[in-house]
């Protein structure tokens, strides 16, 4: 008799059993581990072998001061301007009724996302090159060209393009929680059209754009491809002293120092964005959902 | 006053506007005009018109081996990404294992990662391991990249599907493997096709990690088009553009109509 009662009868359950799901997402976490976590340790251990000398090293030298300042400077700049072109945008497909206006803002949502990273910042090397179309443009006037392409401004152009579809997406999810009706609301109050976006609108968006503009400044220190090509190989950016100390000079500590003030700096906003706004709009902004 | 103001804010915006949408257009219109001109060396505005870049494109077997090579390495990598975010998504919703979100949740936070910085610790990695120049390397970094873009692809596609039809099947007998393969499996399926494309574009646009990793003899099409874009500017580069862009352009379009497909068989 008691045996029978000693049976274990597993109770049912809908969900997958957790042995086989651990089994599932092994590969999962073999990968991350691995190719994701263990290389960014990799780079810690690299950079601080001989305790933090390297640091010392690359944060002392006028060209590791330069480049952290331009790089940190450009993404900030790059940051606001996709904050701002991504608002009109975003806010222009979620308000407006002409559907050829909104299939057009749609359009140039898309545009940088089918050019691919290296065609983006080709396609902007022909506008503004010194035989490039505006600088022509600017000939055909009797005007003197504009020597623009490997500059600073240049890359923060490329940045600022490349980022656009990016913040429109993330800031398009916060917008479509706006109820319109409270601006139409407002505006029944005596408030005008632009008086209703800046005291509705902006407030109620507030931390999407905070959690968008984070997310597009972590993003936009690392580019690799805008500084190289619209900066030239010797602008002032963290990404072609990386480059320039893995090609050049095979110092790959310096390289891996640099990657990890990158890194830290993309997390610290990461972290203090998730403090100001909640992991919420992080996570809505992330997913865009 | 107050009146005044909205129009001339209002004004704004709309001048804003259109300027934003000229110059998000002008790249692709540029690339676009010249990969049609006839010319050898760039200049603007094009004197003729042609076919000429298309040929050199496809007469070139550099730029043919190119292509061939970024397939064989972005194709492998999506159905890679894919195969490691589908049972990460479908057991952060479908189990109570411990840490699964947060496993999720790394997956997807890993798309913050700079570039650049992986690319040296994978550069380092890949050194200790004899990885670099090789194949497998950039399939896997490949990979890597693409997971984060697949996840939240199929991760959002799950969660809109309801569990309801799931416990019908299996209160009707269906074992929860069948039931998952051939209930949720079934209705998961366009939006596990949507994300695959969008893992594979962003997989063969992936340049940063290719010029750290890469050997000489691997010259994906984006290398090679940042090769000579660095070099010089060859007007065969916008017909390798323009079709870059075609291409991506269409693959995207089947991306959305698929989407649409599994928004519309949900309702229906």
């Amino acid at each position: 008799m008691t045996d029978i009662l000693r049976v274990r009868r597993r109770e049912w359950t809908p969900d997958i059993r957790k042995r086989y799901a651990l089994v599932a997402v092994l590969p999962a976490i073999a990968l991350l581990a691995v190719f994701v976590i263990y290389p960014l340790v990799l780079l810690v251990i690299e950079s601080s072998q001989d305790g933090f000398e390297v640091y010392g090293r690359v944060l002392s030298s006028g060209s590791g001061q330069k480049a952290i300042a331009t790089t940190f400077t450009a993404s900030l700049v790059a940051t606001g301007i996709v904050v701002l072109v991504s608002s009109i945008i975003g806010w222009t497909i979620r308000t407006t009724r002409r559907r050829w206006v909104r299939a057009l803002c749609w359009v140039c949502v898309l545009a940088p996302f089918w050019m691919g990273a290296v065609v983006k910042n080709y396609a902007i090397v022909l506008l503004i090159s010194n035989k490039g179309v505006v600088n022509a443009g600017l000939r055909a006037l009797g005007l003197d060209p504009v020597q623009m392409l490997y500059s600073t401004p240049a890359v923060v152009l490329g940045i600022s393009y490349s980022l656009i579809p990016f913040g429109v997406l993330t800031i398009n999810a916060v917008f479509q929680t706006i109820d319109l009706n409270l601006l139409r609301n407002a505006e029944v109050l005596g408030s005008t059209r632009s008086g209703s976006i800046f005291r509705v609108m902006v407030p109620l968006a507030g931390p999407g754009f905070i959690a968008s503009g984070a997310i597009v400044f972590a993003l936009s220190v690392g580019f690799y491809v805008t500084p190289v090509v619209l900066g030239g190989a010797k602008s002032p950016f963290l990404a072609t002293l990386i480059q320039a100390n893995i090609l050049q000079y095979f110092d790959l500590p310096a390289a891996a120092a640099l990657s990890v003030i990158l890194l830290v700096v993309a997390l610290l906003v990461m972290i203090v964005t998730i403090g100001l706004v909640g992991v919420g709009s992080v996570r809505r902004a992330m997913t865009r959902s | 006053m107050a009146k005044l103001l909205d129009i001339v804010v209002r004004s704004l915006g709309r001048i804003a506007l259109a300027a934003i949408v000229i110059v998000i257009l002008a790249p692709v219109v540029v690339v676009l005009l010249i990969s049609f001109s006839d010319q050898v060396r760039f200049a603007f505005p094009p004197g003729g018109f042609g076919w000429r870049q298309y040929q050199e494109l496809f007469r070139d077997p550099v730029w043919m081996e190119s292509i061939g090579l970024s397939l064989s390495l972005a194709l492998p990598a999506t159905f890679l990404a894919v195969a490691v975010a589908l049972p990460v998504s479908l057991i952060a919703q479908r189990s109570k294992l411990p840490g699964r979100n947060l496993l999720q949740g790394t997956a997807v936070a890993s798309i913050i990662i700079p570039t650049t910085a992986l690319a040296v610790g994978l550069f380092t990695l890949y050194s200790r391991l004899g990885l670099t120049s090789t194949n497998l390397g950039l399939i896997v970094a490949q990979a890597v990249l693409a997971l984060p873009i697949v996840l939240i692809g199929i991760t959002t596609g799950l969660s809109k599907i309801s569990r309801t039809p799931e416990f019908a099947a299996m209160t009707m007998g269906a074992s929860l493997t069948r039931a998952l393969l051939e209930i949720t499996g079934r209705a998961l399926l366009p939006a596990i096709v949507a994300s695959a494309i969008m893992g594979f574009l962003h997989a063969f646009d992936e340049v940063v990690i290719v010029n750290f990793v890469g050997g000489p003899g691997q010259v994906t099409l984006p290398k090679a088009i940042l090769d000579s874009v660095q070099n010089q500017t060859d007007p065969v580069i916008t017909a390798a553009a323009s079709l870059l862009m075609i291409g991506s352009a269409l693959l995207m379009a089947v991306a959305a109509i698929v989407g649409r497909i599994a928004s519309r068989r949900r309702r229906g």
